[in-house]
């Protein structure tokens, strides 16, 4: 079970349908939607926040939050 | 006469301040304390 | 405001260039109000729509929904949900940039449900081409079924069209729903949800549900009925969700057919500086030589508008001495007044660069850097990422820095921004260590190019900036105050910043400062300036007193002159209070001529200054420093018989500064800020606690 928090720099995941509980309303409405590719682009030291591409919307969320998301990862 | 004014502006000043910090602003409801509206 | 004006809502996300656009319609024609009952500043301005029409606009907030999640964001749902009948606009404005267009759509939808005139801008249109972008307008118009202008507002473009468009739907006053989405998700729930009153959308109904939010217009019935609906909490959440979700599914449809990305055509920018800016090493580097360009040059750039602001009051002050009849009403004017406003003006240098610097950062998009840096390290102190702002500006003014945490959503977030900012070294106290340090350290360097009195003044901003991180950790582990931590930042695209935006932005703020400030300064003034020129019989018999004691030293009229004053001082209500107060400041070092410039700078810190030079029988005009320094230098403990002025006490008043918050300014935005008396008062007396157990220890231990 993959999360946005379990990405690594570059690599690009996409949310899973089963995670629409978990996402806040307010992310949802920032685009971060099932079926929508996410990208991490950076990682501040300690892994907090995160800089992400999600739906296009370039994003900086925390690891607890990115944490709640379940992904499938590009390559899978 | 300048006395007067002079009692007249420092009587303004004080009332002012007062009204800044000794009264109690209108309570107002709505969003404001832990507003975590989500 | 005449009756036929259009009141138009501007709403969009943020970063979307609304303030560009609100600028370019009404230019300066705007003001900032105030919304009753909130502390969010209303941006409003007027607008020739056309050689017959005028329009009201309204810059609200920026959001990226109409569901808010800070205090910020509430205004625009309550703004639209018609809270204040006079209030509700007739037309409604969308920015959306046209990048990210999808996103933007969303607030879009939502807006077109409330069954309101709107029009739709998209701006940033000068970026298409770079970003292989194309858009077929007139598609999109009918699929979205509303006036849509293209424009770029930066370079004035399409803004004739917008207001056309705005004068147009005004005249159409037609409004249908975009999505008509509710339906779809429970059409049982919904249906009897628009049962209940048909003078509200569905939409609208459905936001006061949610959001527990009422226009005034909603009867009683009518909102037991909806209140009915609130019932199951985990439904309402579900739902919503599922609306979110077929809102996107619209969106997309309606984007496939009009708006078409070649990504080979676009440049990334954004990527390449983000690698440098954010690098993990680098990112933190470049941040901190950024601040310190800053202080740096608001030291530098300053000091000459100040000393011109200095000598310019000081002027005025003379010719109105010698040009108004003699009296009390002069005296007040050349001793209160005047001073007063002075003491006031002169921080405006400082405060507008320092703002200056922090507009531009935040317009090229780089503000957003730094949240995203600082975050996990500012969560350590119970802050959020988005204080950084706040307690930078601090060291300028903490008014618009406490203003400047209404972005912040977590409550206990934001109020311990609040209650630490005013820790960080402001402006006002940089006279009172400039003259404390001149005074006790030597002017020598160590290490052969540190200069020492600057590294005492560092340290002692450093002492400001940890004392506040200190307060915060310990707020963040005491404070039992519920809230709930969210943290979504948007990293928008890199872009030069707008002068014109820029000096709207530095204008708001040292306004706020002002006012805000101001105000409360002069007033205090008057009364102190007051209290220090009146007394009792001691005090009328001042001069009496004098010349029966001066035969035996020879003093020219100057000197007798100087000596009267410092004796109307010591007897005038003031003085008696420094009389009264000393026994406790005594072990802290200081005698009551010290205490009468402690009690006169709550007025404003720097008022410490002034003080001083009429304690030590300075000229009232002769406020070079210089003078103040060689008196102050020879003053003689009367206890100890050596001088007053040594080391430890020097310390031991920049000890106290450091912590006392005296700035009665800063108290009045703190208690509107947090609307209770209970935190500014906490602060007050926490603060003055930690000064006088802080200066007290630094005096006992350095003598």
């Amino acid at each position: 079970m993959s999360t946005i928090a379990s990405l690594h720099i570059g690599e690009i995941g996409y949310i899973s349908e089963e995670s629409l509980e978990s996402i806040p309303l307010k992310l949802l409405e920032m685009g971060c939607l099932p079926g929508a590719e996410v990208e991490l682009i950076q990682l501040a030291p300690l892994q907090d926040p995160l800089y992400i591409c999600v739906n296009g919307s370039h994003l900086a969320i925390r690891k607890e939050t990115a944490a709640k998301i379940q992904i499938l990862k590009a390559n899978n | 006469m300048q006395e007067v004014i002079v009692y007249f502006v420092v009587a303004l000043a004080v009332v002012f301040l007062m009204k800044k910090y000794a009264f109690p602003s209108k309570k107002n409801r709505g969003c404001n304390t832990g507003c975590d509206c989500h | 405001m005449s009756r036929n004006d259009i009141k138009v809502a501007l709403i969009g996300n943020p970063n979307t260039g609304k303030t560009s656009l609100f600028n370019q319609l009404t230019g300066l024609n705007q003001k900032v109000g105030n919304y009753p009952g909130v502390t969010v500043d209303k941006k409003e301005g007027t607008s020739k729509l056309s050689s017959t029409q005028n329009a009201i606009i309204t810059d609200l907030p920026g959001t990226y929904s109409i569901n808010p999640t800070s205090l910020d964001e509430s205004i625009v749902l309550k703004t639209l949900l018609k809270k204040d009948i006079k209030e509700s606009p007739d037309v409604i404005l969308v920015v959306a940039d046209v990048e990210n267009l999808k996103r933007n759509l969303l607030l879009f939808s939502q807006i077109k449900d409330l069954e309101i005139p709107t029009v739709l801008a998209i701006n940033m249109v000068d970026q298409m081409h770079r970003k292989g972008i194309s858009i077929d307008l007139s598609l999109l118009k009918k699929e979205l079924n509303t006036e849509v202008v293209l424009i770029s507002a930066r370079k004035n473009e399409g803004i004739q069209e917008v207001k056309e468009a705005i004068i147009r739907c005004h005249v159409a006053a037609k409004a249908s729903p975009l999505c008509g989405v509710n339906h779809k998700i429970d059409p049982d729930y919904f249906d009897k949800l628009k049962e209940i009153s048909p003078n509200y959308s569905l939409y609208e109904l459905w936001l006061m549900v949610t959001q527990n939010n009422f226009p005034e217009t909603i009867t009683k019935e009518e909102k037991e009925k909806l209140l009915a609906f609130k019932q199951d909490v985990s439904k309402l959440k579900k739902y919503q969700h599922k609306e979110t979700i077929y809102r996107y599914q619209e969106i997309n449809k309606i984007l496939k057919k009009t708006y078409i990305v070649d990504k080979t055509k676009a440049t990334n920018l954004r990527g390449k500086l983000d690698k440098i800016f954010t690098h993990r090493i680098f990112g933190y580097v470049l941040f901190s030589l950024i601040l310190l360009v800053i202080f740096q040059s608001i030291f530098d750039l300053a000091s000459v508008p100040m000393n011109f602001i200095d000598t310019t009051f000081a002027q005025i002050s003379d010719f109105t001495k010698s040009n108004l009849p003699q009296g009390v009403f002069t005296d007040l004017l050349t001793e209160g007044i005047i001073p007063g406003i002075g003491g006031v003006i002169i921080f405006i240098p400082q405060i507008a660069i320092l703002f200056l610097f922090i507009a531009i950062l935040e317009e090229t998009g780089y503000m957003s850097r730094v949240v995203f840096l600082m975050d996990k390290i500012m969560r350590r102190f119970g802050m959020n990422g988005k204080s950084v702002i706040p307690l930078i500006s601090g060291t300028a003014c903490a008014i618009p820095a406490i203003m400047a945490t209404r972005t912040i959503s977590s409550w206990k977030e934001r109020l311990i921004t609040i209650l630490v900012v005013p820790f960080t070294t402001c402006s006002a106290r940089l006279p009172v260590y400039a003259i404390l340090i001149a005074l006790i350290i030597p002017d020598k360097k160590i290490f052969g190019f540190l200069n020492l009195q600057g590294l005492v003044l560092l340290s002692l901003y450093a002492l400001g900036f940890l004392s506040a991180i200190i307060a915060a950790y310990i707020l963040h582990k005491t404070l039992k105050v519920e809230s709930k931590s969210f943290f979504v930042v948007e990293m928008p695209n890199y872009k030069l910043p707008s002068i014109k935006n820029v000096f709207f932005e530095v204008v708001e703020k040292t306004k706020a400062f002002v006012f805000g400030a101001g105000k409360i300064i002069l007033a205090l003034s008057i009364v102190l300036w007051f209290l220090a020129s009146n007394g009792g019989s001691s005090y009328q018999n001042a001069e009496k007193s004098v010349f029966e004691n001066i035969d035996n030293q020879n003093l020219n009229e100057d000197e007798i002159q100087q000596k009267i004053a410092s004796v109307k001082l010591e007897s005038s209500y003031i003085g008696i209070l420094g009389k009264a107060i000393e026994p406790a400041i005594k072990p802290l070092g200081y005698d009551w001529k010290i205490g009468i410039a402690l009690i006169t700078s709550f007025a404003a810190r720097e008022v410490f200054i002034g003080t001083l030079a009429t304690i030590y029988s300075v000229e009232a005009d002769d406020e070079d420093t210089t003078t103040i320094k060689q008196k102050m230098a020879s003053e003689i403990n009367s206890d100890t018989g050596k001088k007053r002025f040594n080391f430890p006490v020097g310390m031991s008043l920049m000890v106290f500064y450091a912590f006392a918050m005296q700035c009665m300014a800063t108290f009045a935005i703190v208690k509107r800020e947090t609307k209770t008396w209970k935190w500014p008062l906490i602060q007050l007396f926490g603060m003055a606690l930690l000064a006088y157990v802080s200066s007290f220890l630094t005096y006992q231990i350095l003598s």
